[in-house]
């Protein structure tokens, strides 16, 4: 089943641009990570498929219910940890996750136990004494109260210490093996790579480029670092593909797109030592695709 | 209506109409404590009235000539109590009821549970009616208790009851208005400032439109218009235009609420 389904989704204030004919599919049971810069769309997004805010035109589904028209009934599949949270400060952290679990039906009991353990939460402090890393501990557990289908995570470490980060992405791991979908928004590219299995980049409203994070890695760019016998020329490629070229002494280190073999024929003219392909990082793949510039020149 | 959300409002606001419902009480007691110990001096005070110029009797609705009928000197104070205080109340309540989800940002977390934004607008319209008629039930049973308290139970009950629910309509009315506007305002924030603004405004526009005496069909743009303050006359009784203005005016008001409200953009 899909879980998430948007078609040409558009969302403008006013004049200004939020999104722009977002076409996203997500299946039920996937990890979908949503990367992009600050104000690229990516809780624009999020807003919409939890209609706090209503599209300008296009539509959206989440377990084939309509984000505009179905609010109610998809909200009881969801659960949502936001980027800041901001809960009634009067509250206790136990008040709020039973306020939170009585929309539901449900009640906050033993079960969560090892959650707010797992997280050393501490119930009793009130919401307006906690840091913000705390606040992001009550969201996880107010998000996962209810068993929601779905999860929509906004930048979720933010905030969390290391450890604690563990923590979440163990939770988000065996929610995941239940059968929740993650929604993962982020710009932290380091947590999509290491977490999604799927990626969409978005910039400036658009999403560029959607695949799964192993082919986006594995077929688009190979970070190639060569190394030069001592005295040798600088090097200069002609193969086309060849992107962010870094010339060191006696060597350089460059991402490259293209045929492999391609390059290899004109590198072995070179006097090399040493020589390595690997993989890019995804923060390389996504810094190729967002800067506009490299990739107009790349095509 | 989310029973959920609505216990939460309703203990949220618990502090704010405690403190206005001790200020009415207190000030309706005092009114009639006032009363107690002059009645008897009355007939002497109509010299004092006789030199009051027309146009301040008119504006602070002194009618001293009535005052030895309890309900025409009670009629006084209420103008000031039932549709100034507790009017700049409820309009301080009505704006805040939705505008705090948006203030302090908690409408993310409001708008991401389970309930419809119509479940919403009536679970905190509900807390705002049970609020408000609270403190005007409040005021009617201390008014009564004044009123029988001064005149050996002696006056006119229905009157009491008929003046009371003019009060209270309008009361309500002032708190819809400012429901409203934070539901049509794009980023909705608290508006005391304006809710005042508003009840003092139309008040004291009440006033100079009544002193002045010209251009009285303006009279019918404050809600002040809708109060039939004769609650001494023998043939006091509802009139039927004022009712069904005040009543219809604040059913479209909460009827575009819901609409509004429905397709709005939560900017938090």
């Amino acid at each position: 089943m899909v879980a998430i389904e948007t078609e040409e989704l558009t969302k403008y204030y006013g004049k200004n641009r939020g999104i722009i004919d977002l076409n996203l599919k997500i299946n039920e049971g996937e990890i979908f990570g949503f990367i992009g810069p600050n104000g690229s769309g990516k809780t624009t997004t999020i807003r919409l498929l939890l209609s706090l805010l209503f599209p300008t035109r296009g539509s959206g589904k989440i377990f084939n219910h309509d984000i505009a028209k179905d609010g109610p009934r998809i909200k009881q599949m969801v659960g949502f940890i936001p980027t800041e949270v901001n809960y009634y400060e009067t509250m206790t952290v136990r008040e709020l996750i039973e306020y939170s679990a009585r929309f539901y039906k449900m009640s906050f009991d033993h079960r969560f136990d090892w959650l707010v353990d797992a997280l050393d939460l501490d119930l009793s402090r009130k919401i307006v004494d906690l840091s913000m890393g705390n606040k992001k501990k009550v969201a996880v557990v107010q998000s996962l109260i209810h068993e929601p289908r779905l999860l929509i995570l906004d930048e979720p470490t933010i905030g969390l210490d290391p450890l604690i980060q563990n923590h979440l992405f163990d939770i988000l791991h065996e929610q995941n093996e239940k059968g929740t979908t993650l929604f993962f928004s982020s710009h932290v590219l380091s947590d999509v790579e290491k977490f999604c299995h799927r990626v969409a980049f978005i910039k400036e409203g658009r999403i560029i480029i959607e695949d799964d994070v192993h082919s986006l890695k594995e077929k688009l760019l190979s970070r190639i670092t060569v190394r030069l016998k001592e005295g040798s020329e600088d090097i200069t490629l002609r193969t086309p593909g060849v992107i962010s070229m870094e010339k060191k002494k006696n060597g350089a280190s460059f991402l490259y797109k293209g045929d492999i073999p391609l390059l290899l024929k004109e590198l072995s003219q070179l006097p090399i030592e040493k020589m390595t392909i690997t993989e890019p990082d995804l923060e390389e793949v996504f810094m190729h695709y967002y800067e506009s510039d490299l990739r107009d020149g790349d095509t | 209506m989310n029973t959920n959300l609505f216990r939460k409002e309703l203990k949220d606001n618990l502090k704010g109409t405690l403190i206005t419902s001790l200020v009415v009480v207190l000030y309706t007691a005092f009114s009639f404590l006032i009363y107690a110990s002059m009645k008897e001096k009355i007939p002497k005070v109509t010299d004092f009235y006789d030199i009051m110029p027309e146009s301040f009797r008119v504006a602070f609705h002194f009618q001293i000539d009535q005052w030895n009928n309890v309900l025409g000197y009670y009629v006084t104070y209420f103008v000031y109590y039932v549709p100034l205080i507790t009017g700049c109340y409820s309009v301080i309540l009505g704006s805040k009821l939705l505008s705090k989800e948006e203030q302090h940002k908690t409408a993310e977390f409001l708008l991401s549970r389970p309930l419809s934004r119509d479940h919403i607008i009536s679970s905190k319209l509900l807390t705002f009616f049970i609020h408000i008629l609270g403190i005007n039930l409040l005021a009617f049973i201390t008014a009564l208790f004044g009123c029988g308290l001064n005149s050996d139970w002696a006056f006119h009950l229905k009157s009491l009851i008929i003046l009371h629910t003019y009060g209270t309509l309008v009361c309500l009315l002032f708190g819809i208005v400012g429901f409203f506007i934070t539901v049509v305002m794009k980023r909705a924030k608290a508006i005391t400032g304006i809710g005042i603004g508003i009840v003092l405004g139309t008040y004291f526009f009440d006033v100079m439109i009544r002193v002045f005496g010209k251009l009285q069909f303006l009279l019918y743009l404050t809600p002040f218009k809708y109060i039939n303050l004769e609650a001494h006359a023998p043939n006091y009784d509802f009139d039927a235009w004022r009712l069904i203005c005040v009543i219809v005016f604040s059913d479209l008001l909460i009827l575009f609420s819901y609409v509004f409200y429905r397709r709005k953009d939560i900017l938090v």
